[in-house]
């Protein structure tokens, strides 16, 4: 079974200007993907469609076997959790403990059995001690922890962030992103699709597909994906800065292209 | 800025706070019909109004409300009560009056003006205690429990109340954004302090026009938001906010109940004290 199946999707928002342009996709059950690309190519608009907030005009969508309509809606928003963007628009509770309990309200738990799994969610991305506070006390990173242990006490078996970092200070995202390492290292089996236009992000994924206008340009491992260096530049994208470094050492006569993380790369240069 | 929120909610730890919503707005109905019932004589109207006051009051002191912030409320209204009294006077009325100069002043319209004043001075107090006293959210509940009988007649009883706790939990939300926007057009040279009326007009538009952007932009987000985490309006949930009946709002209630029905004893049998007593004011 695959996490999802993407076959001939294409969706347009208007009549002219298809976003999404026959697109296949498929990501392995328990892979951590990272979908990149500029802005307008598309990458939100696939989450969206996964998780069926926009309907596809062509094609079809399968999440873990069941294909995305309108008969399956529930089923496939039991499976897929989201994180979005901006963290005060997806801040539902008037605190951090209604904002958990949202989620749990729709899945019908029992109201007895909601504190527990309230702490437990809470105590897993560090907000137990903010459980009775307001949206407005709470930084961004902090509301975005709260979104994050949202979806997950609703035991997703996918979860998509799309750009969940974007609008947080360096901190947050820091923080964010070791909260999301910390989950995959807990439950294996978890499937990750991050959508960011953030690099560095990307690097934490064992997969990278570039999305440009509709369309994937490439598609492996991150180390594979960064040496089309030319190529992602003339589709605006940043380059890590290590794949950067590695490139201006080889042109100076130092190759360390086999070389695959920060410390390699420094131990290398030491010796 | 933020000084200006909804129904403003002060925490404290007293028997009101933690009474049941659902009593309190009960409560507050029933008070506020009491509140306008009308007696046959004016001493026993005064000397009932009297006892709703010390009640009233005495509620004031239980949930840590000053008499200085209802005051402070009630400075608007000075303006009113003198427009009340003027409407009064001028009315032609029957009755024992002072004569100024050959006008007769009526110690009805006095009197009627007088019982105008304090019902409003009681309607505003008894409201702010129960704003104060309660969070903004648990008062949508309660609402939303009074109101769940017109279910069958196909209210959407539970989206008003999710709206309803919806706007309340934006409402910081949105004052920042614009403080934001003032800020923002402000640097742009936008004066919205100073000017003539047409200047000011301008301005908020400058002010308003960005804000509705927004504010229609976030609600489609936390649409989406909403529904992604499986959301459905017309599908059950459960209820993570139980309200739960105590001790304290049964004896409470019995209570208004027992001084209401007093009242209408008292009303139904045209009981009054004052009157046997060969009183008249």
């Amino acid at each position: 079974m695959k996490a999802i199946e993407i076959e001939n999707l294409s969706f347009s928002y208007t009549k002219d200007q298809e976003v999404l342009k026959q697109l296949n996709l498929e990501i392995e059950l328990g892979s951590h993907v990272c979908i990149i690309g500029h802005n307008g190519s598309g990458k939100s608009t696939l989450a969206k469609l996964i998780i069926g907030l926009l309907e596809a005009k062509s094609g079809s969508i399968k999440v873990m076997e069941n294909e995305v309509n309108e008969k399956n809606i529930h089923t496939i928003r039991e499976k897929v959790g989201i994180v979005f963007q901006n963290p005060d628009n997806q801040f539902i509770g008037s605190t951090v403990r209604d904002d958990i309990a949202f989620g749990l309200e729709n899945r019908r738990i029992p109201q007895e059995k909601m504190d527990d799994v309230i702490d437990e969610f809470s105590k897993k991305v560090g907000m137990f001690d903010f459980l009775d506070q307001e949206p407005s006390n709470l930084s961004g990173g902090q509301k975005q922890r709260v979104a994050l242990a949202g979806v997950l006490a609703m035991n997703p078996d996918i979860l998509i962030l799309d750009e969940a970092t974007a609008m947080l200070d360096p901190k947050g995202r820091k923080e964010i992103l070791t909260l999301v390492s910390k989950m995959k290292g807990d439950n294996p089996n978890l499937t990750i699709i991050s959508i960011t236009h953030d690099i560095e992000e990307a690097y934490l994924a064992s997969r990278v597909v570039v999305l440009s206008d509709g369309k994937i340009m490439f598609d492996g491992i991150p180390n594979e994906v960064f040496s089309h260096y030319e190529e992602l530049l003339n589709i605006d994208l940043d380059i890590p800065f290590l794949v950067r470094l590695k490139r201006e050492l080889k042109n100076k006569g130092i190759d360390l292209d086999d070389a695959l993380n920060e410390e390699e790369v420094v131990r290398r240069l030491c010796q | 800025m933020k000084n200006i929120a909804l129904g403003r909610y002060v925490p404290y730890d007293s028997f009101l706070h933690r009474l049941d919503p659902r009593t309190k707005l009960l409560s507050l109905i029933a008070l506020m019909i009491m509140i306008f019932f009308k007696f046959s004589s004016t001493a026993m109207n005064f000397f009932i109004y009297a006892l709703l006051l010390i009640f009233i009051y005495v509620l004031m002191r239980i949930s840590h409300i000053k008499l200085k912030t209802l005051f402070k409320s009630l400075k608007a209204m000075w303006v009113m009560i003198l427009f009340l009294l003027i409407i009064n006077v001028l009315m032609p009325s029957t009755g024992p009056y002072f004569d100024i100069f050959g006008f007769k002043l009526y110690h009805n319209a006095i009197y009627n003006t007088l019982y105008i004043v304090i019902r409003l001075v009681m309607m505003i107090a008894l409201t702010m205690i129960l704003t104060t006293s309660t969070k903004p959210l648990d008062l949508t509940y309660a609402l939303e429990w009074l109101l769940h009988p017109l279910k069958y007649i196909k209210v959407p009883v539970h989206e008003i109340s999710m709206i309803i706790s919806l706007a309340l939990r934006f409402i910081p939300t949105l004052l920042e954004e614009t403080e934001r926007i003032m800020k923002a057009q402000s640097s742009r040279g936008v004066d919205f302090e100073q000017g003539k009326l047409k200047d000011k007009i301008r301005a908020i538009v400058s002010l308003i026009i960005p804000l509705f952007i927004s504010a229609i932009q976030r609600s489609e987000e936390l649409a989406n938001a909403m529904e992604a985490r499986g959301y459905d309006p017309s599908g059950q949930r459960t209820r993570y906010r139980k309200m739960q009946w105590q001790m304290k709002d049964a004896l409470s209630l019995v209570f208004i109940v027992l001084l209401f029905g007093g009242m209408i004893t008292l009303l139904v049998t045209s009981f009054d004290f004052f009157l046997m007593m060969g009183f008249v004011l």
